[in-house]
Order: C-alpha cells, then structure tokens, then sequence
C-alpha cells in the first residue's frame, strides 16, 4: 500500500496504527490526531515513533 | 536585502571549533573549571561572516537545505544567529537544526547527569530561540520549522515546542519533503506537526543537491547508508547510496573557494565508499583520496569501523596506501571517531554484528586490537565511543569491557563513554546516576578518563594543536589538561579512600567536598 490515512484521538490508538502499517507494509501513515495544536498531537505520537520505523509518518493536526 | 526563509541554528553548532572538529565535543558539556564565556570561545567562536551575515562555513545539514531550496527557487539562506535580526522583519520562514537541541544525547545528558549542570548546547539553543526578534517575529507569524539529526528530541519537549512556536519537526532525510513543506508555509498553509522519513522517502544521490556554500571544516559527504545494520543506528535502515567523484568534487570545490584548507570526508564507514556490499574498492578509495588532496592541504574522516581497519590493511595493504596519498608536508597524522561499542562479545553479537564482519563476533577483542595497532602504526587518531548501560547490558559485560580497555591501553586513542540514558530518566537525571550506574561503570569511566588523559597529552601538543596559530588554544588546552588532571586525583583519592561506588554519588551530593560524599551503593543497579 502507498498511503494510508488514519483519524487517531490517543496515544494507544497511534500505537495502533502504526503496528497495523508496519504489518500492511504502507509506504506512508499520515494520522490525523485530534489536537489542539501540534506539539499536542506530537505528545500522542511520541510513544508509537519510539522505535525506528520502515516507512514516513506523518502527523498532522485533525481540524 | 531579504530572504524568505533563514536557515540558522546557535552558537555551539554555527561554529568551525576553531577549525578542530573534535573541540566541538566541549559543546555537549556544561563549562568545568572555566566561565561559560571561556568555554563557548574555546570550544565555539563566531565564524568569519559576510556583508549579509551569512556564516563563510555552515553546518553541512543546513547548507543541504539551503541548497535544495534554492534549486527550487525558493530566497532562502543560511544566517548567522548574530545576524538574524535584520531579516526577521520580512522573512516568513525560520528553519533550525541540531545535533542535539535539548542535550539528550550522550554525552551531553551524562555530562548533565555527573555534574549537575545544563550543557552549553541547549542553553545556547534555547538562549537564541528566546530572543526578543525571533518571539516578535513569531508573533507577527513567522512559521518555524525544526530538523536535524535531534528532530526526534522535540517529541519529548512539548512544553518547549509550544513555548518557542514551532510549526513542524522534520525527522529524517528531507530532500524529498522539504521543497513542499516550505512551500506551503510560504503559502500561508497549515503544516503537518511531524514528519519522520522513513527508507523508502530517502532521496536519490540525484535528489541530493550539491552545497552552494562552505561547510563547517570542509565536511563533505561521500556516501549515505551503511551495511553493517547495528540494531542501535537508524542509518542502517535507509538504503546505501555512493556519491560519485564528481558530485565530491563540486562540494569540494565550493569550500575550497570559500578559503577551506582542510576537510572532513563524510561515511558512516569511509572504508566502504564504493564498496561491493562489505567488500573495500581500493581503487574508489585511491582516487577518493587523491581527489580530496587536490582540493584540501589536510583530511579527516569522519567515522571507520575496526573491522574494517583491519581487513582493508589485510586484504589490500589499503591503510598504508591510503595515507601514502594523504602524508605529505602538510599533514601527518589522521583523525577519525569510531564506534568501539563495548568489550562484550555477547552484546555484540546481539547488537552490532556486522560490525565485526567479516570476521566472527567471537574475534571481537582481537579485531580491535588489530585494527588500533594498524592505527597507531600509520597515526590515524581514533576518537573512541563507548556505550554504557545497553537495555540488556550485565555485569559480566562491563567486566568483559574493562579487558579490552586493558589490551589496549597502549595504542594511541581517546575513549569518550557514552551511556544509554533511557527516556524515563530524562527528566531526573540523578535517579538516573543513582539508580542504573554500577561500581562496574565507574570503574570503566575512570579507567576511559585515565587512558584519555594519558593520550590527550600526547595528541593535543604533537599533533591536534601544533604551529603558531593553534598557541592560544595550546595553552587554554593545557590549563584544562591541568584542570582535569588534578579532579582525577581527587576522585582517585576518594577512590582509595571509599571505593569505587563514591564515584556515584558526585551529582547527587554537589557542593559537598569529596572527604564528604557518601560510600553508599546504588538503590538499585540495571
């Protein structure tokens, strides 16, 4: 797969998407976080980019 | 005169270390034994500058950024953090980048951890990033994009991320993603809060634009990737790519107009620069060498491995020949940082066996040694990294460590002891001291510090800083060698006096005198 969108609201939902992209081998996740602002949606992703990853994740802000 | 985009970092990385790329290693530490003015000025002073306040040399990574917006013609440019404040009024997009923004890495954080004190790189950083232009102009909606091979450390700095105004972190290889994400800020549109690259966004040597302007000591890169696949490097996941002679040479060229005499051959290997798979290409090597001389008086590589070392001097002699091209009158001697890890074969074998190939891990101890006697032989410098505290690392690691340390006390090296600092311990940096430092470790540290200052000597007076202009370096240098030397009594008095496990307890008792620091244990050891 190329890309893959997902709408996440939590930390364990990330960590959850990105577990389910490694498995799908996606060349990109872009996750919508449901954030006030960024650094806020970067505190959801953090625990899931802990590892070294084999493909582009990209962290937007969900308006 | 005005750019659309600045790109810029602070003091400690906009610098040349006074044209000695090691000194910058005094960056990652707080200021010992001198003022901190002292310090930035030994071991970061303010680069020569144009009219227009952009730095003659510039952090390779920034002059890559710079360079591919340009091609996409965007207006921006590298500035000096001295200078920034004529273009903020009209420039619409701040970049910065970092080796490490917020002292985490090591040895920045254990720095931070034994003396108790913040390190001269983040308070620099964050000094630059609270001036009174950069808030106005955030005010009046400046976006502020941050990159860099620390990116990932804003993950774990929310509060500074919201405190500073920054729009979208970049953590990777940005050739692909950078054009359109400054685009867009440009723009006035909304940007993603993170992206990180992962292999299959990393560039072409295609898309890998040429440095339009000096780098930092004439860093240039050969190659990107590498082969090895230690579990502990992310580098080893994207894909290896070499540049070709004359994608060397344009960058070459560049720094050697800016006025660049010496340069710093870039790989996170030099040795496998257009390598088959492991196997060395004498002939690539030669002529990467011979084309280096002709642009530069004096060279340094960036990183080799130990095996490396060893099986190109086996195989091919390729250490001698190499530095036949390289000795000349003006240079003698070779420096390069090289990962010694650990002492432990079961470690390695867990964490970096390819770093050994192509002999067996169980050769570890014996590939070391070979491969510094080799170096001591032909005078290349080797600035030695060791990781301490590995998730997994026991007792007998350490004890395997310090053997090595041992065999090879006698060959010309620093050793700089880099612990794995886990994240929980970031924000109590004493837990950290108290909690996963074993006598074990001390007893490395102290023997690392021994052999380093042993061997500093030697290296800083009959090779790193010699002639008439390196004099004021030479004598701040010896004040600190001095410095330096009479703290190591100290502590080996209290050694004698209380053990190895006082040793532990420097941070959390500071202010004390030494006869004073308790012999406790740790609470609890990793």
């Amino acid at each position: 797969m190329e890309e893959v969108e997902v709408l996440v609201e939590n930390p364990e939902e990330a960590r959850r998407a990105v577990e389910e992209a490694a498995r799908s081998r996606v060349r990109r996740l872009v996750l919508r976080v449901k954030a006030l602002d960024a650094a806020s949606a970067a505190e959801a992703v953090r625990e899931a980019l802990r590892d070294t990853l084999p493909f582009t994740v990209i962290a937007e802000v969900a308006g | 005169m005005s750019f659309d985009v600045l790109i810029t970092s602070d003091r400690t990385m906009m610098t040349n270390h006074h044209g000695k790329e090691f000194i910058g290693f005094f960056t990652t530490s707080p200021p010992v034994g001198l003022p901190e003015w002292v310090w930035m000025w030994l071991s970061a002073p303010k680069p020569k500058v144009d009219k227009l306040g952009r730095p003659v040399e510039a952090p390779y990574g920034l002059r890559k950024v710079e360079a591919k917006l340009l091609d996409a013609g965007i207006s921006a440019a590298v500035v000096d953090p001295d200078h920034l404040g004529r273009y903020l009024k009209s420039a619409k997009v701040l970049m910065v980048g970092h080796h490490d923004y917020f002292a985490m890495n090591s040895p920045s954080v254990v720095w931070w951890a034994v003396t108790g004190k913040e390190p001269v790189n983040r308070r620099s950083f964050l000094r630059m990033m609270r001036r009174p232009e950069i808030r106005e102009a955030k005010r009046r909606g400046l976006r502020i994009i941050a990159g860099g091979p620390a990116a990932w450390q804003w993950l774990w700095n929310t509060d500074l991320w919201r405190e500073l105004g920054v729009d979208t972190v970049v953590d990777g290889e940005a050739e692909r993603v950078i054009v359109d994400l400054v685009s867009k800020a440009l723009r006035g549109e909304s940007l993603p809060a993170y992206v990180y690259i992962g292999p299959e966004d990393a560039p072409s040597v295609e898309e890998i634009p040429a440095i339009r302007g000096a780098s930092v000591n004439g860093f240039v890169e050969v190659m990107r990737g590498c082969p090895r696949r230690c579990r502990f490097c992310p580098v080893t996941l994207r894909p290896v790519r070499y540049y070709p002679l004359e994608k060397i040479e344009a960058e070459m060229r560049v720094n050697a107009a800016a006025g660049l005499k010496h340069g710093v051959l870039h790989s996170e290997d030099i040795l496998l620069y257009g390598a088959r798979g492991l196997e060395p290409n004498p002939d690539a090597l030669l002529k990467l060498h011979q084309l280096a001389k002709r642009y530069y008086r004096t060279i340094a590589w960036s990183h080799v491995t130990l095996a490396g070392v060893k099986y190109a001097q086996e195989k091919y002699r390729l250490i001698t020949r190499l530095t036949e091209v390289v000795y000349d009158d003006y240079q003698d001697w070779l420096g390069v940082q090289v990962g010694l890890e650990t002492g432990s074969v079961r470690l390695a074998r867990v964490m970096m066996p390819g770093k050994v190939a192509p002999y067996p891990i169980t050769m570890w101890h014996e590939v070391v040694e070979d491969a510094l006697a080799v170096m001591h032989e032909h005078r290349i410098v080797p600035a030695l990294t060791l990781i301490l505290g590995s998730p997994g690392e026991r007792e007998e690691d350490l004890q395997q460590t310090l053997e090595l340390l041992d065999r090879i006390k006698d060959y010309r090296s620093l050793i700089v002891p880099m612990f794995f600092v886990p994240l929980g311990y970031l924000k109590n940096r004493e837990a950290f001291l108290r909690e996963r430092l074993t006598p074990a470790h001390a007893e490395v540290m102290r023997r690392c510090m021994w052999h380093s200052l042993r061997w500093g000597e030697d290296i800083a007076f009959k090779m790193y800083l010699r002639g008439p202009k390196a004099a004021p370096m030479r004598l701040v240098f010896k004040a600190f060698l001095a410095y330096a030397k009479r703290k190591a009594e100290e502590i080996e008095r209290e050694i004698q006096k209380h053990g190895i496990d006082s040793l532990l307890h420097g941070s959390s008792e500071q202010g004390r005198a030494p006869s004073e620091i308790s012999p406790v244990a740790p609470a609890c050891r990793a």
